[in-house]
């Protein structure tokens, strides 16, 4: 009987050992990113010949997980993934449309056709031709700079894919690994290999929104739009296809395009297949406009050489000039350098600031005259056009707006949604710290009371001992 | 022994909560910050889609109706030109017109016939230099011909008008031009007035000719001067009458910018404040909450 006391109290010391070990490991991963708190599983332990108790044993130490709500979670953090990237794609777009501003197109706009009036007032006046000229060098210059920066924005955000791709591959290629791990270790997988699964998929999902199906030998399968990218040890790399808009995610072996459509890198294909070029159309728009608008009201007046009374029809006088670059609506908008310079001599051909047709057009009954300015009055008065580039810029000045609004309300969603998801999972795979210490306070008293017990057999054996 | 737990409590769950409330009233205060350091209700689009394009909109109706304010302005600087010009013309001719009758007077000798073609020819040499004064170097009754000399002098009093016939116009309210002064006044009174001289000048001077036909022919001309000389007086109100309104207009965008884009400070100030105190507030609680646990109070 007192070797089966003793027995059976060091079983004890086992198990509570092991608990405070767990705590331990706990109590040090209270902060990992993706840990999965560990618990011990005792049971008791009973001779089954004689019936009678033999002490207590570790059954497992297993992790306490929910699926349900790792799934939540995961799919909360590929939305506030996309929401973040997505937010932060279009304040980077807003940063081409800084309205309102002094200095901003709409009131360079608006300096512009003013300078106009100036020219209309006194036509043989250089300083206010000049004027429209500096004028419409400065929107043009802060047009163009507006295309080239979101080019670059476009540009940066495919290199961001490729890097993105680029982890993804080497996240897949992990996962396959660990599951083939997994797989052969069966039941003694070493719990730090679940716990790099569960912090990868955590990465993955945020990257791409990717479906995870568990296995019961712990694997797990990841499926992107309904292709699957691991299954077991085997991994379909993917790869980044499309020389331009639309571009792709492409699985290795899978003809149809498995492009993600949530998790950052959804929201950065999104941006550079839709937003982006969204925006860069629109302010093409607004330049065509200006082009179009400007370049039909010169192509109405005529202009004079100094001292000339003359009339040269100003058909041939485009006041800007505006070519597109490829087909992603990148453009570069400029004042007809015919225009813009000052030549020693101007003629009909290189008129220079003399350029502007500020007179009406040489048909009758109109007078077309060195100081007539009723083209540049005619022109100035663009400014009112409902659909002009006026209008035109301060639509998508509105537009952005509104899309980096959403976007700042979508990802305020999210993040509460992930909080939210977050704590559900924490609550229950989360280390809380309070309940470890009163685990190790019982695994600590239960240690003492089993020492207690061996403690006290002994001290029995040798009373018994001392009495022979 | 149970294993309860009760959600939130994990120290990420707790680190990841605290942060996001201080992220959330950090981002508030930051934006708040952009508002007061500028004044302004939207500094960036996204504060209000539907304000900006109103405000743009208003922006850009300042500048142009500042812009008409101006075009009034520079009009009138013209047609107050033109108006004082044909003031003195209109007082110079009423003297060469006396000036023509006292040749009709009985027994009026040659030489004081001489002395009255002198002061006639220092009349429409004067009338010349009126006739001929420019605005920013371009004559103001030239039309938009933009010569700095109107009416040149040849010979024998000879003088040719090289304007055009189209009135100088500014645009003062949208699609709306007011013209700033007339187009050739006095070509007219200029062949009269040669004619005069030319009559007077004659030995013996042609009195009845001068006092009939030429001051028929004058007056008809003087009328045509009187006539310009009131409507360049009628374009002076229109364009007094424009820019008034256009400076009401810019007045009434410029109050209407105000209401839209004016921050109320005091309610500002106040949000701040209070936001300041509930992020102090967040900052200490964070610093008490995330830290203790029952670790801190085991033996």
């Amino acid at each position: 009987m007192t070797g089966a006391a003793l027995n059976i109290a060091s079983s004890g010391l086992n198990a509570f050992q092991t608990g405070l070990d767990t705590v331990s490991q706990n109590i040090a991963n209270a902060n990992t990113p993706g840990y999965i708190r560990e618990q011990v599983n005792l049971n008791a332990t009973v001779d089954p010949a004689s019936g009678v108790g033999t002490g207590v044993q570790v059954s497992s130490i297993g992790q306490v997980s929910n699926q349900f709500q790792t799934n939540i979670e995961l799919n909360a953090g590929s939305v506030q993934a996309s929401a973040q990237q997505s937010q932060s794609v279009l304040s980077q777009i807003m940063t081409v449309f800084q309205e309102p501003s002094p200095t901003g197109i709409s009131e360079q706009l608006a300096g512009f056709w003013s300078s106009l009036d100036q020219v209309a007032n006194n036509p043989s006046q250089l300083a206010a031709r000049q004027q429209v000229v500096a004028n419409a060098q400065n929107i043009s210059n802060t047009l163009n700079q507006g295309s080239t920066f979101l080019q670059g924005l476009s540009q940066s955000t495919q290199n961001a894919i490729s890097g993105q791709v680029t982890s993804l591959n080497s996240m897949l290629a992990t996962l396959g690994s660990l599951n083939g791990q997994i797989h052969a270790a069966g039941t003694q997988t070493d719990q730090t290999l679940i716990d790099q699964q569960s912090q990868i998929l955590s990465q993955l999902s945020s990257m791409t929104g990717a479906t995870v199906q568990q296995n019961s030998d712990g694997t797990v399968n990841v499926l992107l739009g309904g292709v699957m990218l691991v299954q077991g040890n085997l991994v379909n790399q993917v790869s980044l296809s499309g020389t331009g808009v639309p571009y792709s995610l492409t699985v290795s072996g899978v003809a149809a395009p498995a492009t993600p459509t949530t998790g950052s890198l959804g929201a950065m294909f999104n941006a550079v297949n839709s937003q982006i070029p969204n925006y860069q159309q629109k302010l093409l728009s607004v330049a065509q406009s200006l082009n179009s608008v400007v370049n039909a009201q010169q192509a109405q007046g005529s202009y004079f050489l100094p001292g000339s009374t003359t009339p040269i029809s100003a058909t041939s006088m485009p006041f800007f000039n505006l070519t597109t670059v490829g087909t992603s609506g990148a453009f570069s908008i400029a004042v007809n350098p015919n225009i813009a310079n000052t030549p020693t001599t101007p003629t009909a051909t290189d008129p220079g600031l003399w350029g502007i047709a500020a007179a009406a057009t040489p048909a009758p009954p109109a007078v077309a005259a060195p100081g007539d300015g009723s083209n540049a009055q005619a022109w100035a008065e663009l400014s009112n056009l409902t659909t002009g580039p006026d209008a035109l810029w301060s639509q998508a000045s509105g537009g952005i707006g509104t899309d980096v609004a959403n976007a700042n309300s979508s990802l305020q969603a999210a993040q509460t949604n992930y909080q939210s998801a977050f704590q559900a999972v924490q609550a229950v795979s989360g280390v809380n710290v309070n309940n470890e210490m009163v685990s190790m306070v019982n695994y600590q008293q239960g240690y003492q009371a089993a020492a207690k017990v061996i403690s006290t057999v002994t001290s029995n054996l040798q009373s018994l001992l001392a009495a022979v | 022994m149970s294993n309860a737990y009760i959600p939130g409590l994990t120290p990420q769950s707790l680190a990841s909560s605290m942060a996001y409330q201080l992220d959330t009233t950090q981002t508030q205060l930051s934006n708040l910050t952009a508002q007061l350091s500028a004044g302004v209700n939207v500094t960036k689009p996204s504060d209000n889609p539907q304000l900006l394009v109103q405000i743009l909109g208003i922006q850009s109706q300042i500048t142009r109706y500042n812009q008409y304010q101006s075009n009034a302005s520079d009009g009138l600087g013209l047609a107050s030109l033109a108006n004082s010009s044909m003031s003195d013309a209109v007082s110079l001719l009423q003297q060469a017109r006396v000036t023509i009758l006292q040749a009709g007077s009985p027994g009026i000798t040659s030489q004081s016939v001489s002395g009255l073609v002198s002061s006639l020819q220092s009349d429409f040499n004067a009338l010349v230099g009126i006739a001929n004064t420019t605005y920013q170097g371009v004559g103001i009754f030239g039309g938009t011909s933009g010569v700095g000399q109107t009416y040149s002098v040849g010979a024998g009093n000879t003088v040719t008008y090289n304007g055009n016939s189209t009135d100088p116009t500014r645009t003062v309210a949208p699609g709306y031009a007011v013209q700033a002064s007339v187009t050739d006044p006095f070509s007219q009174m200029f062949g009269a007035l040669k004619q005069v001289i030319s009559d007077l000048g004659q030995n013996p001077p042609n009195v009845s000719a001068a006092v009939g036909t030429d001051l028929g022919n004058f007056d008809s001309a003087f009328a045509t001067a009187t006539n310009a000389a009131g409507t360049v007086g009628a374009y002076f109100q229109q364009l007094t009458v424009s820019q008034q309104q256009a400076t009401l207009s810019v007045q009434n965008l410029t109050t209407e910018f105000g209401n839209f884009q004016n921050l109320n400070m005091a309610q500002a100030t106040t949000q701040f404040q209070q936001l300041q105190s509930n992020y102090q507030i967040a900052l200490f609680v964070t610093s008490k909450s995330v830290q203790p646990s029952l670790a801190q109070y085991l033996p």
